[in-house]
């Protein structure tokens, strides 16, 4: 494990209302898969937010790629790709005119894998975004971090909140992911479905064990009943 | 490419807003048109003591009235958009993920508004003109208007068109300046409060509101407590500052307003509020959790 892929000291994010994140010391290392986990309410959400910019930290520091989440906010999102959790999009575009707008945004853009990416994903590229299932909105999502495959020697991370991906559609992705040179991180929510166990002792946020991204997704490929009480859907695997 | 995003967001607020004052404008025109007798154009012989005006300058100070209003209501529905709307309809994240800085999208947005702004108000004023150009300027053409028969007067009098239209050009030009800036002031009001609101119907709302507030309270203090508070109604005062004189051209008497104080002082210092508003949206913007 080389660079520290996230590093935050401390850190706080306090509402009025409530304490988002209290504290938060997080290590990620570099070149790892990452499960961020936690209860309903723990702050995870929240800490994704204050790690890409999108919300300023009350107290505390915090270091994305080996750089200052208050400081270098342009630049940590010029390195990182983010598939938000609810993942509205402009409904009136399509998703090609998508691609484009979104492109127009970073300096080096890999059309050749976005265009690889939307034919093996087969996602209907003229369609309005309005019009496409929530599976389509997922890969397109995707479709559009994948911008981030041509950059060789580059740190990366994909942050991934809350996908829930049919199985068939994530192994589809795994499928276009060579797994040896595969280097970005995930801090993916998809694994709290797993993570019932841990969520009984009480923890407010859990880290896990760093897993490859192939154990990640063939784990999500057995789960095959929603997560319900009777049914938690914990894999002692992921989360020993 | 957010320029491009942003026009398609707000490009049926311009087109209806567009149509809508074409429609004023030629309504205007045609009206004015209709109520003045032949004599009672352009060139009609100057009365003692004056009480009326010719074509050309009754249509800049309808115009003036209806522009102002519709630059306004414009305004207020193109500003209720930027950011705000992204905070609304949930994409702002998506945005705000971007390796852009913050402001590029306040002054984006800001900019093709003002634009869109202008251009609406331009449109109608300059087909409306052109119209009126068409009717008044040439002497050979005719007024056809539904209750416009052959009078006895319908013939106008040979006249230099270039000069009538050099005449009333920098008033016209003045006239939509000014009413862009009236509506500049609505639309970055309403771009504030959309985002204050993080809503478009309500943003549009309180910028409604306030500015009616506004001009009450501004009023009620120059008339009770002798207070001059600068509302953006005030730089339309020139249209009746103006003083006239009667001069005889071309062998008729025309009426022409001269040293007219025309308010470019003002008119820079609600550009100012204007651009004050966009700072103080791109300051909560920036500050702001997204």
């Amino acid at each position: 494990m080389s660079e520290p892929a996230i590093v935050t000291h401390d850190l706080q994010k306090i509402y009025p209302a409530a304490r988002a994140v209290d504290g938060l010391n997080l290590n990620v290392p570099g070149g790892a898969v990452y499960g961020f986990l936690g209860r309903n309410g723990a702050g995870k959400t929240t800490t994704m937010r204050l790690l890409l910019g999108l919300a300023r930290p009350s107290a505390g520091s915090g270091r994305v790629l080996g750089l200052d989440i208050r400081r270098d906010r342009l630049a940590i999102l010029q390195r990182t790709a983010f598939v938000g959790e609810r993942k509205i999009l402009y409904e009136s575009l399509t998703a090609r005119q998508l691609v484009r707008f979104t492109a127009s945004f970073y300096a080096s853009w890999s059309h050749q894998a976005v265009e690889k990416y939307a034919r093996l994903l087969e996602i209907p590229m003229t369609q309005r975004l309005s019009k496409l299932s929530h599976g389509n909105r997922t890969k397109v999502c995707l479709l559009l971090e994948a911008r981030l495959e041509d950059i060789k020697n580059e740190f990366r991370l994909i942050i991934a909140a809350g996908n829930n991906l049919p199985a068939s559609t994530s192994s589809q992705i795994i499928s276009t992911v060579p797994s040896d040179r595969f280097r970005k991180y995930v801090v993916a929510r998809e694994a709290e479905a797993f993570a019932a166990g841990l969520r009984q002792q009480g923890a407010e946020i859990v880290e896990i064990s760093p897993l490859t991204l192939r154990e990640i997704f063939l784990a999500l490929l057995k789960k095959e009943e929603p997560c319900t009480p009777g049914n938690t859907g914990v894999t002692p695997a992921l989360v020993s | 490419m957010y320029a491009w995003k942003y026009w398609r967001d707000t490009r049926a607020r311009f087109l209806t807003f567009s149509v809508l004052w074409l429609g004023i404008a030629l309504l205007l025109v045609f009206t004015t048109l209709s109520t003045h007798t032949r004599s009672e154009h352009w060139w009609r012989p100057a009365v003692p003591g004056g009480g009326y005006y010719p074509v050309w300058t009754q249509v800049i100070f309808g115009m003036a009235l209806c522009g102002a209003m519709m630059a306004a209501l414009a305004g207020f529905f193109l500003g209720a958009s930027g950011a705000g709307e992204e905070f609304e309809r949930g994409t702002l994240p998506f945005l705000a993920t971007r390796p852009r800085p913050r402001a590029y999208f306040v002054w984006t947005g800001w900019v093709v508004g003002a634009g869109e702004l202008f251009v609406l108000l331009a449109a109608g004023m300059g087909v409306a003109f052109t119209v009126l150009i068409h009717f008044t300027v040439a002497g050979t053409r005719q007024l056809t208007l539904a209750r416009a028969r052959p009078l006895p007067h319908q013939l106008f009098y040979l006249f230099d068109w270039a000069w009538l239209v050099r005449l009333f050009v920098w008033r016209i030009v003045v006239l939509l300046l000014l009413l862009w800036i009236t509506g500049l002031v609505c639309y970055s009001l309403a771009y504030l409060l959309t985002l204050i609101a993080r809503s478009r119907p309500n943003g549009a709302a309180f910028a409604i509101g306030l500015s009616i507030a506004y001009l009450v309270a501004a009023y009620l203090l120059r008339h009770y407590a002798g207070i001059n508070v600068p509302t953006p109604v005030n730089l339309f005062d020139w249209m009746s500052d103006g003083r006239t004189r009667s001069l005889y051209i071309a062998g008729h008497y025309v009426v022409v307003h001269i040293s007219i104080p025309y308010p470019f002082s003002a008119l820079a210092g609600w550009l100012v509020v204007s651009v004050a508003f966009v700072l103080a949206h791109r300051l909560l913007f920036d500050r702001a959790d997204v």
